[in-house]
């Protein structure tokens, strides 16, 4: 692979991605500004006594006073300007240092989540292959839909129930306990039961490409060779079919982020961790516009980067991909 | 296998760790409008005057103040010895500058319209104040006196415009019993004792709390002891405690919130007071509370709760339920049942939309059960469960026709912006568009008058009147309820609910 395809190859796609933010930032301030209620709403039933003048001022501050698309307007010449994401109507604090302090949560979250996701599907992918239509390969692939199909908010609240109130064998709310804050392997406890929800709800796509896989390179010339060769099964499946078929497993997590990353703004509000999906979902309904639009924002961001990323690393997994 | 439990969990013996709900929004009082940050700012400031026992001004950065006759003319006089936390001398310029920013529109203080009868602030020495009202009000003391006082040597140099913006909500220089120590925003806030305060030594070293989003993590570091309080218990969640931890301390007293269905008496069929009295009749408010919340409420008789003992006037007409009574007065308006049994007149039927917001389980039962017992004596109701923006927008701008809501919080009978004519939105918050002359007269004058028989007679006028024509469907008073670990020396029969249950929170002890 050559350095300056690749280079060229990554300015097109991210010069390609700025059209694409630029819509998304559009739809997204343009719904937020067409739904109703709003910031001085909130306010107004705050402050019991909030006169008109009081709350005219109030909307100035803010930029309320315009339309959407005005304040839209706003709001994208502060982003190219200055790199500013505006401060929060609600604790007035830039929207950028708000999201700077959850964005770790949300990312160990999701690292757990897809770590999960991957000890499961993959073995069982590859033991379907190669039992093709065994009871094992048609019960582990309805088991896998059936985790595809359920709501992850139903799953959550599922799991919860079971293993935190009833079981009592793992928190079911936060990150920490409280006086162990701090403590990784009590971050750890807390975060076992939300990443799971999330990986058996996305289990399914990545045990069905493992197992697709896994049967597309079975059939190759080269592991029949191996075979001939008399090399004991094992070493035939894990040196010679495995390395091929986690190939196309790459670009399946591109794939897979903006639905993990969606998912895991709802699992954050059903197991209350103090991550971005649940600011998001609080500055929605607080219509916190500023921070709603930066979480919006770097959302987005993070799924067109990770679709990159799965592309640039299939090319440097695979010689044969070029970046012309 | 794991254990869910935090038992043996290390513990900071000095720290008394208070478990809310929810985390607050800003240090600075300038802006913040929440319950939480409400919280955290009585740790970090001091009012002029606080709230004492039976909710009465007590002296405290103001050492005295008195009116001149006409009520117009209050002079403060401050204590001398105060300094704030960098150590600068406290003086009568702090006290002018925070209400100058706070009567300046370009501040954006959201509070304005409760003081826009104060006229002017002045200094009229370096611990001497003096304010000048437009019209005397009643609320001066207990309200006015009762704001947070702010350091004009670090906030005199912010333009007002600015104040908004400014770092002084994250990092906040105060006079009060203790300092900020560290905010991690949605887990922990906390406080470290300060060791110059002027009312004397403060006997909690520490104080964190800690943000605990859901109900039944609160109640499990309740049980386990590592929480010393929980403020603000749910009745299923204190039925809990009261169960499984008898060694917890309880608090259950009447707190300052009375629940409503608010009417839109600009819609046909709720602008008939037969309706509404029907409807009063017609709802079982008793068998809700026995049923649906335990017998862990009071049916209300009226706008003012029962907690307000020194206000609330229990002699006004009530609605004890009667369907039977309540057909009667439906009939006797011209509202005969339709073919559905529905009522009717002049083809209009009576039919009505009941907007609910944060609907939970209960609430949406107790929506059922109205919506039950309406259709007993003919009245159609459907439900619509709304996010609280959206709710607030549809209520302010009458376009509801029901709606489950409530006020209160405050220890005052005042209902100035809730009831008088007008403060129909976007004025005020009389979401009903209720109009009479009575009540206007009792709430503008009792806003005005400062002697308390004086008020109390304009107020049980109010109390009275507004029972006879229900611009609300009276629902329930609730409970305050809180938990206090053992370890927390304090005297729970001395406290006050709602924001006031950490008013002293610095006299309390902490055994090891």
């Amino acid at each position: 692979m050559e350095t300056r395809p690749l280079t060229a190859y990554i300015a097109r796609r991210l010069a390609g991605a700025i059209p694409l933010l630029l819509l998304i930032s559009l739809i997204s301030y343009g719904l937020m500004g067409l739904a109703p209620g709003g910031p001085t709403a909130i306010l107004s039933q705050q402050a019991r006594s909030l006169t008109p003048a009081a709350r005219h001022a109030y909307e100035v501050a803010l930029g309320l006073d315009k339309p959407w698309y005005v304040q839209y307007f706003y709001w994208l010449k502060e982003l190219i300007v200055h790199g500013s994401l505006g401060n929060s109507f609600v604790d007035q604090r830039p929207v950028l240092a708000r999201i700077a302090e959850k964005l770790p949560i949300t990312v160990e979250l999701l690292s757990l989540a897809l770590l999960l996701t991957l000890v499961i599907a993959i073995p069982i992918g590859i033991r379907a292959a190669v039992k093709r239509d065994s009871f094992f390969d048609n019960a582990s692939t309805a088991i896998a839909l059936i985790g595809y199909g359920v709501p992850v908010f139903w799953l959550g609240i599922l799991l919860i129930d079971v293993f935190a109130m009833h079981l009592r064998w793992l928190p079911g709310s936060g990150i920490n306990s409280v006086g162990r804050e701090g403590d990784p392997l009590d971050l750890l406890r807390h975060l076992i039961l939300p990443a799971f929800t999330l990986a058996i709800v996305s289990v399914a796509g990545w045990l069905r490409y493992q197992r697709a896989s896994m049967l597309d390179v079975l059939d190759e010339p080269y592991v029949q060779t191996a075979r001939s060769k008399g090399l004991p099964e094992r070493v035939v499946l894990y040196r010679h079919a495995l390395r091929n078929a986690l190939l196309p497993m790459i670009t399946l997590l591109g794939l897979q982020l903006p639905g993990l990353v969606g998912g895991a703004y709802f699992v954050e509000y059903i197991f209350s961790i103090p991550g971005m999906g649940y600011l998001g979902i609080n500055s929605i309904f607080q219509r916190d516009y500023p921070t709603v639009m930066g979480i919006t924002m770097l959302s987005a961001l993070m799924v067109i980067l990770g679709n990159l990323l799965a592309d640039v690393l299939y090319g440097a997994a695979d010689p044969r991909i070029r970046y012309d | 296998m794991l254990c869910g439990c935090a038992a043996g969990a290390a513990r900071d013996p000095n720290s008394l760790v208070i478990l809310e709900a929810a985390d607050g929004a800003t240090l600075n009082p300038l802006f913040s409008t929440d319950a939480a940050s409400a919280l955290y700012e009585q740790f970090i400031f001091d009012p002029l005057v606080n709230v004492g026992d039976d909710f009465k001004p007590i002296p405290w950065l103001a050492t005295a103040w008195r009116s001149s006759v006409n009520h117009l003319h209050w002079t403060v006089d401050l204590r001398r010895d105060v300094h704030w936390s960098d150590g600068v001398p406290f003086t009568s310029k702090d006290v002018v500058w925070t209400w100058q920013a706070q009567l300046d529109p370009a501040t954006g203080f959201p509070y304005l319209g409760q003081f826009d009868y104060i006229a002017s602030v002045r200094a009229s020495g370096p611990s001497t104040v003096e304010f000048t009202l437009s019209q005397p009000n009643a609320l001066f003391e207990s309200q006015a006196l009762n704001a947070s006082i702010l350091p004009e040597h670090i906030l005199g140099k912010i333009p007002r415009r600015q104040l908004r913006l400014s770092a002084f909500g994250e990092h906040p220089v105060g006079t009060g019993p203790f300092f900020l120590e560290r905010w991690r925003h949605d887990e922990e806030i906390s406080f470290t004792r300060n060791p110059r305060w002027w009312h004397g030594p403060v006997t909690v070293p520490r104080i964190a709390v800690r943000i605990e989003l859901n109900d039944q993590a609160r109640l499990d570091a309740m049980q386990e002891g590592s929480g010393d309080v929980l403020d603000g218990l749910g009745t299923s969640g204190y039925a809990i405690l009261q169960q499984q931890a008898p060694k917890l301390r309880l608090l259950h007293l009447p707190d300052l919130y009375s629940f409503f269905i608010y009417t839109n008496l600009r819609r046909l069929g709720l602008d008939d007071l037969h309706v509404r009295q029907a409807m009063l009749y017609g709802w079982d408010r008793r068998a809700v509370v026995r049923g649906l919340l335990h017998g862990d409420a009071i049916v209300a008789t009226g706008v003012v709760p029962i907690a307000l003992r020194l206000w609330y006037d229990p002699n006004v007409r009530r609605y004890d339920y009667d369907p039977a009574r309540a057909q009667d007065l439906l009939d006797a308006a011209g509202w005969p049942k339709g073919n559905d049994g529905i009522r009717e007149k002049n083809g209009h039927r009576l039919a009505f939309e009941l907007l609910l917001t944060g609907a939970d389980a209960a609430t949406e039962d107790l929506a059922a059960e109205f919506q039950s017992d309406m259709r007993a004596i003919g009245v159609a109701i459907t439900v619509r469960s709304l996010d609280f923006a959206t709710f607030l927008t549809e209520t302010q701008s009458l376009h509801y026709d029901l709606a489950l809501g409530g006020w209160g919080g405050v220890p005052d009978p005042d209902q100035f912006t809730l009831l008088e004519s007008k403060q129909i939105p976007p004025t005020g918050n009389n979401l009903m568009s209720y109009s009479n002359p009575t009540v206007d007269r009792d709430v503008t004058l009792g806003l005005r008058a400062l002697e308390y028989s004086e008020r109390k007679a304009l107020y049980d006028s109010m109390q009275r009147v507004t029972a006879e024509d229900l611009p609300v469907l009276f629902y329930i008073n609730t409970y305050y309820r809180a938990a206090f670990n053992p370890r927390v020396r304090v005297s729970v029969k001395d406290v006050l609910p709602d924001q006031y249950v950490f008013r002293d929170v610095y006299a309390w002890r902490l055994d090891r």
